[in-house]
């Protein structure tokens, strides 16, 4: 998944996904809640994020034990100490 | 009057400067006794508990578009307030169709303040009457505790939808996504060294299942 967003404070403390199964289709996971300091931490240290202010792109993989088409959306959150983003969703 | 070098008062001296490194010693407890900080909230509590203060049995008036907020506080195992803990509310439908939404979303994460506790702002019902269930994770590293709420959507005008909580995390938008996107990658993914990050992953019995791959942040 690519995901651009921004952080005004320039923090994200977690990201959370959640996939929603393709119509007749069964995911044994549905949520995931990823630690986002390990992640942005470094890159709001780093000079390159000084050049675009609070802007990213977070790439993120995931691996699925069937085909993909299983998948028919994922909504994304982005949580940080001021509270959550609105939820983003890819189909 | 006791002479300077007396042995008396030798031995008094002897005996404060003892009682001080007592104190010294015993004093980082003292004061964070006094703090209230409790040594859980210094480091990651070893279990933890979701307690439901709102939102449990709760009747969604539909034809007001109105839900009660679900509102929980997370405990560590000495039942005191866990402060920074990511809470995923997420909505499953009932039986009949009946239930919610966040903004649209069926998930919302929300972080504990202080008080430990955190809100899930904007739960509208859908137009079905029936049951539904509001699943609550609550995660602190790798320590996790779930719940389960239930509300039922009614058609009633003697509902009422309660006023938002001053605990309610701050203003929304100060992150904000400008969009994502999924695409499937062909062959091989190679496995990059990418920062170790801490998942919480709710699982089902049934259906694929999914795992978390390498995540790069760039500008």
């Amino acid at each position: 998944m690519a995901i651009l967003g921004y952080s005004n404070i320039r923090s994200v403390d977690h990201v959370v996904f959640h996939f929603v199964p393709a119509q007749g289709k069964t995911l044994s996971t549905s949520d995931i809640s990823i630690d986002g300091a390990a992640l942005f931490g470094p890159y709001y240290q780093s000079a390159a994020s000084n050049t675009v202010g609070s802007a990213f792109e977070y790439d993120q993989v995931f691996n699925l034990s069937e085909d993909a088409s299983v998948v028919g959306a994922v909504q994304v959150t982005l949580v940080n100490s001021l509270g959550s983003s609105q939820t983003e969703t890819a189909q | 009057m006791i002479p300077t070098h007396s042995p008396l008062r030798n031995a008094a001296r002897r005996a404060t400067a003892i009682v001080l490194a007592i104190f010294l010693l015993q004093a980082p407890a003292i004061f964070a006794q006094i703090a209230g900080i409790s040594a859980s909230k210094a480091g990651a509590p070893m279990a933890l508990q979701i307690v439901i203060l709102e939102g449990e049995d709760a009747l969604n008036n539909i034809r007001q578009r109105t839900a009660r907020e679900p509102i929980v506080q997370v405990q560590d195992e000495n039942h005191k307030p866990v402060a920074g803990a990511v809470v995923l509310f997420t909505i499953k439908r009932g039986a009949k169709g009946a239930s919610a939404s966040f903004g649209g979303g069926a998930t919302l994460a929300a972080v504990t303040g202080l008080d430990g506790i955190a809100v899930a702002k904007g739960l509208t019902p859908n137009a079905l009457k029936g049951a539904f269930t509001i699943n609550v994770q609550a995660s602190v590293a790798s320590v996790t505790a779930s719940a389960v709420i239930t509300q039922t959507n009614v058609i009633s005008a003697a509902t009422t939808a309660s006023a938002s909580s001053q605990a309610a995390i701050g203003a929304a938008h100060h992150v904000g996504l400008f969009g994502a996107h999924f695409w499937i990658v062909a062959g091989t993914i190679a496995a990059a060294s990418g920062a170790i990050v801490t998942t919480l992953v709710v699982t089902h019995q049934n259906g694929a299942t999914i795992s978390v791959g390498n995540g790069t942040v760039k500008p």
